[in-house]
């Protein structure tokens, strides 16, 4: 059907004087050519065996330049680079956007006005360079950075200009170190880069200054006669090597009023302009502040996580009690747990929660054999109950006379115990949980049945403890 | 041994009672049982036996050393703090009395959880039973440790007693822990209180712990009397013996 459509086409175009050439349907995309599916109808006024190719049914107008081109549109118009390429694309109008010669692609060409042969449109249309849009095809460039850090296919919503300046940027990826939702993720805070920005500033304005007096006091000259060679104070000819800033001699030296004038006021602009370019990058010294002290706040903070949980059977806090704990001191022999605990109803009326604070110490840890097990001879510590739920009082009630009726808080209680510890350490790699587990029975007492032993001798140790057990999962 | 439940203590004031349960119950029929038909008998009271477990061993001896008495009274607080350890103890050395033994409800058994430990290893904190044609009406009397929700005294049950009188039973006697005008009976219904005990046929007299004091008093200056039981350290136990002439008392040293 496209070889009945060209061939009529190019019957049609056969007007010109062009020699009658062997009529061929060309393959386009391949550059190859064939013989015809079909014989033409009539040719007008072209002698059809003459052997001579003519132009192809799919060519520009006749003052297109090139007879290899197409439009990119397959419309015939006149010749614009913008949308012509070349078939086999080795025209210098245009460029691929892979740098790799091949066939027009739309989502490949860039305008021709693009200055840099690498880029390629972030939204594929192709249009005038504009650094905001453009990164390096490859994405591997310096000029571009992921905001997640890696490196990958290019998605607008990932890469920012290295600077940071951009406007267009409002990815949430951004993860730069020092990235909070107050300040702008466009400057940057750590001391180091910092002290560069500040660094480079102060080198650039020193560049500043010596290109403005070579500019103004040695080069701008009054127009009253040509510069002079440059001679030397001591008479001795010296040559202009010429760099900037050096070799300059005293004659040179213009230091007039309007010249010191021109001087001061281009440096003022210029330094203002290079300062705000330095401060649009970094933070401002509140911004540090703040920053350092958010820092603090969260390393400070998370001293608080966890480093295991617990799990008890009795112990005076509830049948059952669960709950985190920090451990410390230098190997570790201090622990503090917060268990919550639920204590069934039993004969009463109501089950009832408790909260536990528990303060162990644990001297020592002995390792078995090659280290797999851990035995602590020796747990000891105090914790102090609260039972939610329950006709309990922290202080007496009103009823009471004078509320001092029983002088003692039924809703705490104080506890001690001893006890014993077995730890199994964990191999790396064999839990994504924990690092070791620990078995540990203790036995306890507490403030009302010490009270309750003491005044006689029918009432024994034994009576007044209890058993408790329970594991410690370490996380780290 | 070291596996067994109670040796867990899942809380002070767990209520987890393991052992012995419904005593009064079981120490009522045996009561009943062996003063049926009897008019005289002889009861041993102590009170207030809260932590001194060494005082109570010892008058447990000493009271079953005699062969001469019928049952024993426990006048109230048994446990000093309510804990529920602290009854188990305490039931389990009352347990060793070779007469049956019966108790009330103290002001410090209602500490906490104590009530339900109280009632799961007694029963009912007011009760009645039978000494041979006594009646023994055994009364909470610890206002002050609830709400109007649960009526203390309970005039219902007083009354409920009063109007299914076995015409057999010729005297009664009230037993109680606080008694009227002390610190946790509930001193507003006094007079009602004593208006209603005073209808019971044959009413004896009124036995009663609390104070750790022992007294004897006519609150009410009606004739009725009140004995007043001291707690258990000051080494006394009353005795009581009622036949058909009256009743004596006397205050034993142990």
């Amino acid at each position: 059907m496209m070889n009945f459509l060209g061939i009529l086409i190019g019957i049609l175009f056969t007007l010109n004087t062009q020699p009658a050439a062997a009529f061929y349907a060309t393959d386009y995309t391949t550059g190859s050519t064939g013989p015809t599916v079909m014989a033409p109808l009539f040719t007008i006024g072209h002698n059809m065996a003459s052997g001579t190719t003519v132009p192809s049914t799919n060519c520009v107008p006749a003052d297109c330049t090139s007879t290899d081109c197409i439009s990119a549109n397959s419309i015939a118009e006149d010749y614009n680079s913008a949308d012509y390429v070349p078939a086999d694309c080795t025209s210098t109008d245009c460029i691929s956007a892979n740098s790799i010669a091949e066939d027009y692609n739309s989502a490949d060409y860039v305008p021709a006005g693009c200055t840099s042969t690498d880029c390629i449109s972030a939204n594929s249309i192709a249009e005038d360079y504009n650094s905001a849009d453009y990164v390096p095809a490859d994405c591997t460039s310096t000029d571009c950075i992921s905001a997640n850090s890696i490196e990958e296919d290019y998605n607008s919503a990932d890469y920012v200009p290295a600077d940071c300046t951009s406007t267009d940027y409002t990815s949430t990826d951004y993860t730069q170190a020092n990235y909070t939702h107050n300040i702008s993720h466009k400057r940057l805070c750590d001391s180091t880069t910092v002290k560069q920005i500040k660094k480079q500033y102060r080198s650039q304005l020193e560049i500043l200054r010596h290109q403005l007096k070579d500019n103004i006091y040695y080069k701008n000259s009054n127009s009253n006669g040509p510069s002079r060679p440059l001679q030397a104070d001591n008479g001795n000819n010296a040559s202009n090597n010429g760099n900037l800033g050096q070799a300059h001699s005293q004659d040179d030296l213009h230091m007039t009023n309007r010249n010191t004038n021109l001087y001061r006021t281009l440096l003022r602009a210029e330094k203002s302009k290079l300062k705000s370019e330095r401060d649009s990058l970094i933070c401002t010294a509140i911004e540090r502040k703040y920053l350092n002290n958010l820092t603090n706040y969260r390393s400070s903070w998370s001293r608080l996580i966890p480093a295991y949980s617990k799990i008890q059977i009795a112990g005076g806090t509830g049948t059952v009690s669960v709950g985190p704990g920090w451990d410390y001191g230098r190997k570790n022999q201090w622990e503090t747990d917060l268990l919550i605990g639920y204590l069934p109803k039993y004969e009463s009326q109501e089950w009832k929660m408790t909260l536990t604070i528990k303060q162990n110490y644990i001297p020592w840890s002995i390792r078995i054999g090659k280290g797999t097990f851990e035995f602590s001879p020796l747990t000891c510590g105090i914790y102090g109950s609260l039972v939610i739920g329950g006709d309990f009082w922290l202080k007496e009630p009103l009823r009471y006379p004078d509320r001092s009726y029983y002088r003692f808080p039924t809703r705490v209680r104080g506890h001690i115990f001893l006890g014993e510890r077995i730890t199994l350490n964990i191999k790396p790699g064999a839990s994504r949980a924990h690092k070791s587990i620990s078995f540990y029975y203790e036995i306890c007492t507490h403030d009302l049945a010490l009270m309750s032993i003491c005044t006689n001798k029918y009432l024994s140790f034994r009576d007044a403890t209890s058993l408790a057990f329970g594991l410690k999962f370490q996380i780290f | 041994m070291i596996c067994s439940c109670s040796a867990l203590d899942y809380h002070p004031y767990d209520a987890h009672i393991t052992g012995a349960k419904n005593l009064t119950e079981k120490n009522v029929r045996l009561i009943e049982e062996a003063l049926e038909g009897k008019k005289e008998f002889r009861f041993a009271m102590i009170s207030d036996t809260q932590r001194w477990f060494d005082e109570t061993e010892m008058a447990i001896e000493a009271i079953n050393a005699r062969d001469d008495i019928d049952f024993v009274v426990h006048g109230g607080d048994l446990s000093d703090f309510g804990i529920t350890d602290e009854f188990m103890w305490m039931r389990d050395l009352l347990c060793k009395f070779r007469a049956p033994h019966i108790t009330v409800i103290g002001n410090h058994d209602c500490i906490g959880t104590g009530k339900a430990s109280y009632e799961t290893i007694y029963g009912a904190a007011n009760y009645a039973f039978n000494a041979g044609d006594t009646r023994f009406i055994c009364l909470n009397t610890n206002a002050l440790e609830y709400d109007y929700s649960c009526p203390i005294p309970d005039f219902n049950f007083i009354e409920n007693e009063l109007e299914n009188w076995d015409p057999n039973i010729k005297k009664s006697i009230f037993l109680m822990h606080v008694k009227p005008f002390d610190d946790e009976f509930n001193n507003n219904v006094a007079r009602v209180f004593q208006a209603y005990i005073t209808r019971f046929p044959g009413l004896q007299f009124c036995i009663y712990g609390h104070n750790h004091n022992l007294a004897v008093n006519e609150p009410f200056n009606d004739g009725v009397k009140y004995y007043g039981c001291p707690n258990i350290a000051d080494r006394i136990y009353l005795l009581f013996t009622v036949n058909e002439e009256g009743y004596t008392y006397e205050v034993v040293k142990f």
